[in-house]
């Protein structure tokens, strides 16, 4: 030890003999180790000094009882937030780790090209959300060249398509229990409101059209949501019908028809006008497949803007046309093959999508991204086909109309973006 | 330990204190006053014995204490203490035992060893 330290470790210990030996001896004390040379042994010395100083009753400070038992309360409490502290730290620390343990994939998303899992365009046509299987936004103001806005650090569930509410201020997506409501107000900042309960597992999801009530479905039950409030969801009814999993949910214009296609091809209509006391109204049968070697399954389900026609896809390229005036009673007005076989399964999914134009008078099929035919739907018995026509923009993965049903978004078949293409 | 010889410890040490630092304290003390500083080298000189500060310390707080010396004035930042009447006694009660302590041991070693 050196003798400076030593010096300063003895001064340092002089300062640990109790106050009242302090106020007596301390002076003299310091002044005896500046004459002396302190060692390691003086050190050692004033340390057992200062100790059995502090054990002896004598140097006690003579303070109330109460006030030296508050004392040692507060040095208890001091003790006792330390470890306190230390353990918070600790818990902290394994639940960070945790949280970005179940964000997963932090990087940057995956590129477009190799396809996307669901698409979805927003009700002004400015935005179009991905699922890939990060959460993506695009502004597509500018539709030659859309501009990624964000993406969530975490991988969504990829079962449904997202769905924008009718005034586009939230999104619902899969995943959670019973899907997950996001405020996309500003569509730069995703930001997730609320997983809803359920056991997981969402195959559609899809909202209402006065965008106070959502439909989800998990397995072959359709469950509706109250979401006036999105942040306080509650659940309204649980529809329990269907003989597959539910793929595609759509309502009536008006709101009070529901419709759920299952993966087997059966379409089940709801009276919802009550919602809390939803009603079966009927089980509808899609015809076998055209092309019964397609893979499959994916289906599609559309109301016709008067809300009298239901339009169904099923995989193997079957559309049929439903008349449902008398929706407790509906009939089969049409069945409409695509007119060639799909091409062959390039994609990871194969997909469907159906619209009808915002008159009525059009029908458009989607069949895997690629192949697009219309049917002019003016009069039931008087379906014509129109065109079929190869998009060459879109590649890989499903596609979204726009709410007029004129625009077409999905992932660009080449580059790190995706497209919109207009329809005929 | 000063000077060339063994002092009270000697080779003694860790086996055990002959002179407890009190007793040497008021050795110090009885040809008059010193402050601490004084005493630890007059003890040293006397006896061999190289007191530390905080031994010196906490004997004279207990000597103190017991009031067998008594503090002076301070003196720039030195205070000296002198032996009290007290002390004085106790002391000569102390060599006394020592003192038979010493002729008992003279002659049981001179039986033993024939010195």
């Amino acid at each position: 030890m050196t003798p400076e330290l030593a010096a300063r470790l003895s001064r340092f210990l002089v300062r640990c003999y109790p106050p009242r030996w302090r106020q007596r001896y301390a002076e003299e004390l310091l002044e005896v180790l500046d004459q002396h040379q302190p060692t390691a042994r003086t050190v050692l010395n004033l340390w057992a000094g200062a100790v059995s100083a502090r054990l002896d009753p004598a140097w006690r400070t003579g303070r109330h009882p109460a006030i030296r038992l508050r004392r040692w309360a507060q040095i208890g409490a001091r003790v006792f937030a330390g470890i306190a502290a230390v353990l918070l730290v600790f818990a902290l620390g394994i639940s960070f780790l945790a949280w970005r343990e179940e964000q997963g994939n932090t990087g940057p998303p995956m590129p477009l090209s190799g396809g996307i899992f669901g698409v979805a365009l927003s009700p002004d046509g400015r935005t179009v959300v991905t699922i890939n299987p990060s959460l993506e936004m695009w502004d597509v103001a500018d539709r030659a060249h859309p501009r990624r806005l964000a993406y969530t650090s975490g991988d969504i569930a990829t079962g449904a398509d997202p769905a924008f509410s009718p005034d586009g201020r939230v999104l619902a997506t899969a995943g959670g229990g019973g899907g997950i409501l996001w405020n996309v107000a500003d569509p730069a900042r995703p930001a997730k409101i609320v997983d809803l309960p359920g056991p997981g597992g969402v195959g559609a999801i899809q909202f209402s059209p006065d965008g106070r009530m959502l439909a989800s479905s998990y397995g072959g039950t359709v469950a509706l949501w109250n979401i006036a409030g999105p942040a306080r969801a509650t659940r309204i009814a649980t529809l329990i019908r269907q003989d597959g999993d539910v793929s595609a949910v759509s309502f009536s214009p008006d709101g009070h028809l529901l419709a759920s296609v299952s993966e087997r091809g059966t379409v089940a209509l709801w009276d919802i006008a009550d919602p809390a006391r939803a009603t079966p109204l009927a089980t509808l049968t899609i015809p076998p497949p055209a092309w019964p070697n397609q893979p499959g399954p994916d289906v599609a389900v559309s109301f016709s803007p008067d809300g009298h026609l239901l339009a169904s896809a099923s995989d193997g390229g079957t559309v049929v046309l439903w008349n449902i005036a008398d929706p407790a009673h509906p009939a089969r007005t049409a069945t409409l093959y695509a007119p060639v076989p799909p091409p062959a399964p390039v994609n990871f999914c194969p997909n469907a999508a159906l619209a009808f134009s915002a008159d009525g008078h059009t029908l458009t099929m989607v069949e895997d991204s690629t192949t697009v035919t219309q049917w002019n739907v003016t009069g039931p018995g008087a379906v014509t086909r129109l065109t079929t026509s190869t998009l060459s923009s879109i590649g890989a993965g499903p596609v979204a109309f726009s709410a007029d049903g004129r625009t077409l978004a999905g992932a660009r078949t080449t580059g790190d973006t995706i497209a919109l293409s207009a329809l005929p | 330990m000063s000077g060339g010889w063994p002092g009270v410890h000697g080779k003694f040490d860790g086996l055990g204190r002959f002179a407890d630092p009190s007793v040497l304290i008021l050795t110090s003390l009885s040809d008059g006053p010193k402050h601490g500083y004084a005493i630890m080298t007059d003890v040293a000189a006397f006896s061999g014995v190289s007191m530390e500060p905080g031994t010196l310390y906490g004997a004279l707080s207990r000597l103190e204490r017991r009031g067998w010396v008594r503090p002076l004035a301070t003196a720039e930042r030195r205070r000296p203490y002198e032996i009290t009447a007290a002390g004085q006694e106790v002391l000569a009660g102390q060599l006394a035992a020592m003192q038979q302590i010493v002729r008992v041991a003279r002659r049981r070693t001179a039986t033993a060893f024939g010195t």
